[in-house]
């Protein structure tokens, strides 16, 4: 027993002897490694070049007619560049109150202005969050010496939203023209004067485009990439024989999903594009029409970020906008779903200004906002093309929620572009429906659509094996009703409910 | 308490809190504008006025130049006063107001205080060339007390003294700036300028104008003699440079000077101009020999040709083989008087012999010059000897080295 008692002191000794060596060892090593460390010599020069641009709206110059030299290209680059960077330090002052950078594009005399604005806003508590999303400078005047450049920046589409205390106050769309001074100065063009020549209120009414066919869609992934459509796993045959499968079942439509990080955010990858081309090839060939889903698993919102969304959202409608199996643009998947993340102000602000940039882009196809609920759909109507929303609840209030809907959509048509029901009835759902409930959903909601004249896209076409974690987290309850809402299983087979997909063949 | 009474409770509560969280519903227009102008002057106090209740009043939301901004009303009487602050109201340029909560809207235009403090002027390029083709620029913006710039149309003047001319031109301001060319003139000095409106007058500026591209010039040389004796430096100098106005070029004008000798190769000096004049020297040859010589500034200016003749300085010279031959002695090599040569003429010896093909060069040293042939590299045998010096070629065949 002692003897028993001596070894374990002497083992418990031992490990705490190697254990304070390690240890002693580990901050020794720490030491050094972190003595060893320092400037990168690479940087010694700051010869690193900044090449990410965070602030890139619409911007179109016009050089004709310039009084004095001829502005060359390279010329007009600096100036682009030192230019909108002038307008982005300042919104950045006006969201942070901090005056980080305007030293740097703005003048002595300037900054000082500047300054007085932001002391001000900063002792009423005001923040304000403002972007421009088009600019078209011309130039009026280049100095014979190159170092003054006087422009007029017409029609400058400008946002501000106001808080104070924290609180959203009010929030402005004007396009504005200015007179801008640009002086050349230790190698930047700072702004001297900036002048507000006119103002009106922003954001013309476009066109309404209504939709003009009837949909019986589906939702659509391929089975082995769900929520990831234009991913590794992409192959057109998939897709042809996806589409041939829908066709045959009596259907008109899909509608699909762009990822915005997927996709490249704010500079497109051609490869995603050509993947939606080859897509949207498919479904002409089967004619079927594509309602394109933009801005998928996209979050932010923030008004310092709407130029980004706004150039993907150019590049992917300008690729898209020509091809005759395009059906319409879905802007956003459920964006009221962020309302209290984001702000309700904030939220709604950019999608209509996505909205409004769409149509100007592309004013021949319909737009919409695919709501996560029948009562979101009652928001911004004007503002869409045709009204859609997703229902998942019970189908006995469904009739008096469209009645309700329809008393403020007046003439403009209206989808349900998701709902469906999953047939999972195991472990984490002993309560929940099976097959057999799922196609007796399918039934009645044919039928209730059929009766209120409505176009639908039911969710979705196949079972999958797998979800990402992302679009549903990983409780498993949440997750395994989600793999099967189908009317095929994760084999193609067809489930009961696949003679329900739609009742008007 | 029951369980309806709570819901209700929770009713009232939900609604009251959203009827307060609604801050973008338009309100009815209780509130009227008074005596709203749509212009004012820079530095003039701007009160927006309403009409109506003050009780939870609303905020006016001010966009200007450089951004936007809230104000909070005084209330006096049912009137409710915004005042906007300096830093706004200093500021020329369009102002846009918006009460928040309700629809009213409106924008007025503030213009820049017309009594002119200070003239900022840049003008550029600082030098420009004589003559009839270049110019610079002079550009004013004029500013008011609040650093505004003055309205369109505002006249600026600018004057010019050149020498004993002075000129006047008047310019209007137009697209915030009034600016006004420079002509350069066919002499070359300084143009002194400034500019005023009003009565405030600008500093001075300078612009310089400077010599234009020279024109085509003529050589010039200096020799000390005309004998090839590799020692003397012949010296070039280029008339004095001007531009097609008279005009003396500019210091440090770089003038390249070409020289052909009679077997075509071409050798070349440098110089730069000092009050228009460059010069560059070239060493004598060492054998007869004629050059023809040009100068020219690259791309812009060049010279006549001229032509030198070299004369031979000895049309002999005694050659000494000692020491079995191994010992070769050149010399003395003498000079066009008489006198032994100065130092380092080159002789050339070349051994053609026995597959050995073999040339020394050796400079001279009190006019003579001495080879001394190694037998590990020279073998013995016999062998050709040719000896050069000043052109002068002399052969021996067959010279037998022991």
């Amino acid at each position: 027993m002692n003897n028993t008692n001596k070894n374990i002191l002497r083992s418990g000794l031992i490990l705490f002897y190697i254990l304070i060596i390690a240890l002693i060892t580990f901050g020794i090593s720490s030491l050094y490694s972190y003595l060893n460390t320092g400037a990168d010599r690479s940087k010694m020069l700051h010869t690193e070049q900044i090449q990410d641009r965070y602030y890139i709206p619409i911007i179109k110059w016009n050089t004709t007619n310039v009084e004095g030299r001829q502005v060359d290209a390279t010329t007009l680059k600096s100036v682009e560049e030192d230019y909108l960077n002038a307008w982005y330090v300042k919104a950045r002052a006006l969201k942070n109150n901090t005056l980080t950078g305007i030293e740097d594009y703005y003048t002595e005399n300037a900054t000082k202005k500047v300054t007085q604005l932001i002391k001000h806003n900063l002792s009423q508590q005001i923040n304000v969050e403002m972007t421009t999303l088009e600019h078209h400078p011309k130039i009026e005047f280049f100095s014979e010496d190159g170092q003054l450049i006087v422009l007029t920046d017409h029609n400058v589409l400008e946002y501000h939203q106001l808080f104070k205390n924290e609180k959203f106050i009010g929030k402005s769309t004007t396009i504005n023209t200015y007179k801008v001074i640009l002086l050349l100065e230790d190698g930047y063009w700072r702004v001297r004067q900036m002048i507000k020549e006119s103002t009106k209120d922003g954001l013309q009414k476009s066109t309404s485009n209504d939709l003009k066919m009837s949909l019986k869609g589906i939702n659509y992934y391929p089975k082995n990439s769900p929520w990831d459509t234009f991913g590794p796993l992409f192959h057109k045959d998939t897709i042809a024989a996806d589409f041939k499968i829908i066709k045959n079942a009596g259907l008109n439509s899909v509608r699909v999903f762009v990822g915005y990080e997927d996709f490249g955010k704010e500079y497109v990858l051609q490869e995603k594009i050509d993947k939606l081309l080859l897509l949207l090839d498919q479904a002409q060939q089967e004619d079927l029409k594509v309602l394109i889903t933009l801005f998928d698993f996209y979050g932010d919102y923030s008004v310092s970020d709407w130029t980004m969304t706004q150039k993907h959202l150019i590049s992917v409608v300008n690729a898209v906008k020509n091809h005759d199996a395009l059906l319409g643009y879905d802007l956003k998947n459920e964006p009221d779903l962020d309302f209290d993340s984001r702000k309700k102000q904030t939220v709604e602000s950019w999608l209509i200004h996505m909205l409004y940039r769409v149509k100007s882009i592309d004013n021949h196809h319909p737009t919409t906002i695919g709501w996560s609920n029948i009562s979101s759909a009652q928001s911004l109507i004007e503002e869409v093309d045709f009204i859609t929303f997703h229902y998942y609840d019970s189908l006995v209030e469904f009739e008096n929620a469209v009645v309700e809907l329809r008393k403020v959509t007046g003439d403009k048509s209206i989808a349900v572009t998701e709902y469906g029901m999953s047939s999972y009835s195991g472990v984490w759902n002993l309560m929940g429906s099976d097959e057999d409930d799922q196609a007796l959903y399918h039934k009645e909601a044919q039928e209730l659509l059929k009766k209120n004249k409505l176009s639908f896209m039911s969710w979705t076409l196949y079972d999958f094996e797998s979800i990402p974690e992302s679009v549903t987290g990983t409780l498993p309850w949440r997750r395994n009703p989600q793999k099967y809402y189908g009317f095929l299983d994760s084999r193609g087979k067809k489930k009961s409910s696949f003679e329900y997909i739609t009742s008007q063949r | 308490m029951s369980l309806k009474s709570i819901a209700l409770l929770i009713s009232v509560i939900l609604i009251l809190s959203n009827s307060f969280m609604q801050h973008e519903t338009v309100t009815n227009n209780i509130y009227t504008p008074v005596d709203h102008q749509q212009m004012y002057t820079a530095g003039a106090r701007i009160d927006l006025r309403f009409k109506g209740d003050g009780t939870n009043a609303p905020e006016l939301l001010i966009t200007y130049n450089l951004g936007s901004t809230l104000i909070s009303p005084q209330t006096q009487n049912n009137i409710l006063t915004y005042r906007l602050p300096p830093f706004i109201s200093h500021n020329s340029g369009t102002v846009k107001w918006m009460l928040l909560t309700t629809a009213l809207q409106g924008d007025f235009y503030i213009q820049s205080n017309s009594e002119i403090v200070e003239i900022e002027t840049y003008v550029g390029p600082p030098s420009i060339i004589a003559g009839n083709t270049d110019y610079s620029m002079v550009v004013s913006i004029p500013l008011d007390i609040y650093d505004n710039v003055q309205e369109e149309g505002t006249a600026v003047s600018f004057h010019y003294n050149k020498g004993i001319l002075e000129s006047q031109n008047i310019s209007k301001v137009k697209n915030l700036i009034a600016h006004d060319y420079i002509y350069s003139s066919t002499a070359i000095g300084p143009i002194l300028l400034a500019a005023n409106s009003g009565n405030k007058f600008s500093k001075e500026f300078i612009v310089d104008v400077k010599a234009g591209l020279p024109v085509d010039f003529t050589l010039s040389r200096k020799l000390n003699h005309s004998y090839a004796d590799g020692n003397q430096l012949a010296t070039f100098s280029t008339s004095i440079l001007k531009d097609s106005y008279g005009n003396t070029v500019s210091d440090g004008t770089l003038v390249v000077f070409y020289i052909t000798t009679s077997s075509g190769v071409i050798l070349q000096t440098t110089g730069t101009t000092i009050k228009g004049i460059a010069t560059a020297s070239m060493i004598h040859p060492e054998k007869a020999d004629s050059w023809s010589v040009t100068a020219a500034v690259t791309g812009m200016a060049s010279s006549n040709t001229i032509n030198l003749e070299f004369q031979q300085v000895f049309d002999d010279y005694e050659i000494q083989l000692l020491e079995g031959n191994r010992s070769i002695i050149v010399g003395p090599l003498k000079s066009f008087m008489g006198q032994i040569i100065p130092d380092g003429v080159t002789v050339e010896l070349k051994i053609v012999g026995q597959s050995i093909e073999e040339t020394y060069l050796k400079q001279s040293y009190n006019g003579k010059v001495r080879f001394e042939l190694n037998p590990d590299l020279i073998p013995k045998g016999n062998y050709d000897l040719n000896i050069t010096a000043g052109g002068i070629t002399k052969t021996f065949k067959k010279v037998s080295f022991e």
